[in-house]
């Protein structure tokens, strides 16, 4: 049984996954492994690449099988194939260090009960991805903190920081988990790893739900890529997002919807993907494990007004607004659509154009940067981040 | 006219000089030029490269039939500016063309402002980095008006100085109105550079005249330090030494003020408080209560050594160099501990408004590459305007 496993579920975004395979095979780490599911129309390009060109035995492929699945489908039939005592999943244009072995070995010791790890994780857009400027993140803090669940389930079921989305640093995705927590979940919910399709979020749900000990490190261990063809990148153009919303839809399971019937902000109004998908799952998830999330209505007014101010343009901000009017305007008889008044529109000075160093974050100007992967950009970022091994090791103590 | 003239005095390292320049015009800015002045044994490879580049915004002064001092070197190359301003950087660094937004930005809040200086960024050649450097980069971004009393406080009386008196204005890594340079020629024996040490006599002579002080936060250039540079000289003590005696060799006038027996070899404190010293003197400037705070600097500079032989060496030097200068009672200043921890990694990350990195970042290869891959994740110079205005 090795220590940490890897997942990186992918769909016909080959190119993309075989880099992110590449940057993580060169970690020198080897109590780890990686299974990469292929959900892809053409199964013979992974495996081609799998058979011919890349020979590592701690990767493992599970083709594409005779139909396409769902997306939550793939996950779960990935979950089942993990052995590792830890679990994560990435996306397939994304990357994540190994060396975070080493932090979850820390983790452990320091707290026997700890069962969900998160960490800070860079943001970076694939050089196809950049239609408009755009900078890429890189948190540059390192310390250690013991989460309240109290205040995550605060966050994250009632939306109670009330932006345009909810934080909460916990999950499977782009953080760890231990494969015991991930059995609870399916104990407990459904039989079934994963139940909703935003399969993020819902396992978000879950863990602050029902996970021990949650630790946190603010030293980013993995990088979120966006390349073009990403559900991120439906924030570059309303055209993107209604492709990917579509594709989304088409691609979900017998019975599946993405929305429950009680919660009217359809992911097909422009801009609106992300806020509606996000809520809505949280939204589930409390009704259908009924938990405590007072307060969620009026805080959800305030995220929306959040995400219409978060616009780039009056014609963005204006496209939001109308379709979130519509979405108040049926849920629950119109009771919350008075609150609903966003304040006039200031268009930014400036958008994705403010580099520099802000608070513990730096945002740099990735048309400027020569890495061309985000695993070539984690390398790169090592230069201004706390080395792992300090992180790893909990070193205090550092030259003047 | 144009805003800003970028002076690269250059002497024997015309590779680390094109290497900036080419760099320099790859800005589409026609507000700056760039004068090149060439104090080579061999005239050549900068004269091929001048002819190659073509770009009007870049003169070149050949050298002269003998070899100049680095001061006159400088000295020749002002009548040959045009710009309002100008800034002189040595020829292993670099220095970023987008200072001309910088100063008419400035210039527009400010109008009486004659020297601006701005945050450092230093980048020591791959050839010349042993191992592993980490350094820092300040993170703010605003812009700051300076008080000249406090300046003066820092450069003359030594006030909360580190190895060296914290004052950054002048005109090498820095830049100086034109009408404040010709005010220091005119009132300084007209010359613009008296001093053998150039850089530091730039500093006394501007804070002197200076009207208006503005401080950017943000780094718009690059100290950098090669393998044949003063700056990597200091790093070893033999190297240090033939450094000074070639430095020697080559200058004309007097490094040394009168009665002030530190010996050049025992360090930048030292050399620095010679030019200070000698300027005073040259004035006639006498000023009280600054012997202290210069002590500290010294005991400052001690422990700034990487090793305790160095620590050692330095601290016997300097004690007896104080106690020839002021006696044995002036030692009780002079408390240098040995505080070098090499067992202990650097930190690496954001702290108390500073970036610490390593050197190696991007795999810069230059000093302008450096700068460049730096300049992607500081305050966006074209945005200022915009900010001062919000």
């Amino acid at each position: 049984m090795v220590y940490l496993t890897i997942c990186i579920p992918t769909r016909n975004r080959q190119r993309y996954c075989i880099e992110a395979i590449k940057a993580i095979a060169a970690s020198q780490e080897t109590d780890f492994d990686v299974i990469v599911a292929d959900n892809s129309d053409d199964p013979e390009i992974m495996k081609q690449f799998f058979a011919n060109e890349f020979s590592d035995s701690r990767f493992r492929l599970l083709p594409s099988r005779d139909r396409v699945l769902s997306m939550i489908d793939n996950w779960e039939r990935t979950m089942e194939e993990v052995t590792g005592r830890w679990v994560s999943f990435i996306g397939d244009d994304d990357h994540i260090d190994p060396r975070v072995i080493g932090l979850l070995r820390r983790y452990e010791r320091e707290h026997k009960d700890v069962d969900a790890v998160g960490w800070s994780r860079m943001n970076y857009s694939w050089p196809d991805n950049r239609v408009r400027s755009t900078l890429a993140i890189v948190p540059c803090a390192h310390d250690t903190h013991i989460a309240s669940k109290a205040l995550l389930q605060d966050n994250l079921y009632k939306w109670s920081e009330r932006n345009k989305r909810p934080s909460c640093g916990f999950g499977i995705y782009h953080g760890a988990l231990r494969r015991s927590l991930m059995e609870k979940i399916k104990r407990k919910c459904g039989n079934r790893y994963f139940e909703h399709p935003t399969v993020d979020f819902e396992n978000s749900c879950k863990v602050i739900h029902l996970a021990k000990k949650l630790i946190y490190c603010q030293r980013p261990f993995s990088v979120l890529g966006a390349c073009a063809a990403s559900n991120s990148a439906v924030t570059q153009s309303f055209e993107a997002e209604k492709q990917r919303v579509q594709q989304f839809l088409d691609e979900l399971g017998d019975g599946m919807q993405v929305q429950g019937d009680d919660f009217p902000f359809s992911p097909f109004l422009p801009g609106l993907s992300i806020l509606s998908g996000i809520a809505s799952t949280t939204w589930w998830y409390c009704r259908k494990y009924g938990l405590d999330k007072t307060g969620f209505e009026e805080n959800f007014v305030h995220a929306a007004i959040d995400h219409c101010l978060a616009s780039r343009n009056a014609d963005e901000y204006e496209i939001k607004v109308a379709g979130l009017r519509i979405g108040f305007d049926l849920w629950q008889g119109g009771k919350w659509a008075h609150l609903f008044n966003p304040p006039a529109f200031k268009p930014p000075v400036s958008h994705n154009t403010l580099t520099g160093v802000y608070g513990k974050t730096i945002y740099l100007r990735e048309s400027a940067l020569d890495a061309a992967t985000p695993g070539d950009f984690y390398n790169f970022a090592q230069s201004f981040v706390m080395p792992a091994e300090h992180v790893i090791s909990d070193r205090r103590a550092f030259a003047a | 006219m144009k805003t800003l003239s970028i002076c690269i005095p250059t002497r024997n390292r015309q590779i680390y000089a094109m290497s900036a320049v080419r760099a320099m015009v790859r800005s589409e800015r026609q507000d700056f030029e760039i004068v090149l002045a060439d104090n080579s044994d061999d005239a050549t490879p900068l004269a091929e490269f001048f002819a190659e580049l073509n770009d009007p915004r870049v003169k070149l002064l050949a050298p002269e039939s003998k070899v100049l001092s680095m001061r006159a070197n400088w000295e020749r190359m002002m009548p040959h500016t045009t710009g309002e301003w100008v800034s002189y950087i040595g020829d292993d660094d670099y220095l970023d063309p987008e200072l001309c937004e910088v100063i008419s930005v400035t210039t527009r809040r400010v109008p009486t402002v004659d020297a601006i200086s701005w945050g450092r960024l230093y980048f020591i050649w791959p050839e010349a980095r042993k191992h592993r450097e980490v350094t820092k980069v300040p993170t703010g971004n605003h812009l700051i008006g300076v008080d000249k009393q406090e300046m003066m406080r820092k450069l003359f009386f030594w006030e909360a100085a580190s190895d060296r008196p914290m004052c950054p204005f002048g005109v090498y890594h820095g830049t100086v109105r034109r009408s404040l340079m010709e005010e220091i020629r005119d009132t300084f024996g007209g010359v613009y550079f008296g001093h053998p040490i150039v850089d530091y006599d730039s500093i006394c002579r501007t804070l002197l005249l200076a009207k208006g002080l503005v401080h950017f936060e943000r780094p718009m250039s690059v100290f950098g330090a090669c393998k044949a540079s003063n700056t990597f000289g200091m790093r070893d003590e033999k190297v240090a030494a033939e450094r000074i005696r070639t430095f020697k060799a080559e200058m004309d006038g007097v490094i040394e003020a009168r009665d002030f027996p530190f010996p050049l070899e025992l360090g930048i404190t030292a050399q620095i408080a010679h030019v200070i010293e000698s300027f005073k003197q040259q004035q006639g400037i006498e000023i009280d209560a600054w012997e202290d705070n210069f002590i500290r600097a010294c005991a400052n500079f001690c422990e700034a050594q990487p090793n305790r032989e160095l620590f050692n060496l330095k601290k016997s030097g300097y004690t007896e160099a104080i106690r020839e200068w002021r006696g044995e009672a002036a030692l009780k200043t002079f408390k240098p501990v040995y505080k070098t921890r090499q067992d202990l990694p650097p930190f690496v990350g954001i702290n108390d408004k500073n970036l610490s990195f390593d050197m190696g970042i991007g795999n810069a290869q230059s000093a302008a590459e450096f700068y460049t891959v730096l300049e992607a994740m500081m305050f966006p110079i074209p945005l200022l305007e915009g900010r001062l205005a919000a």
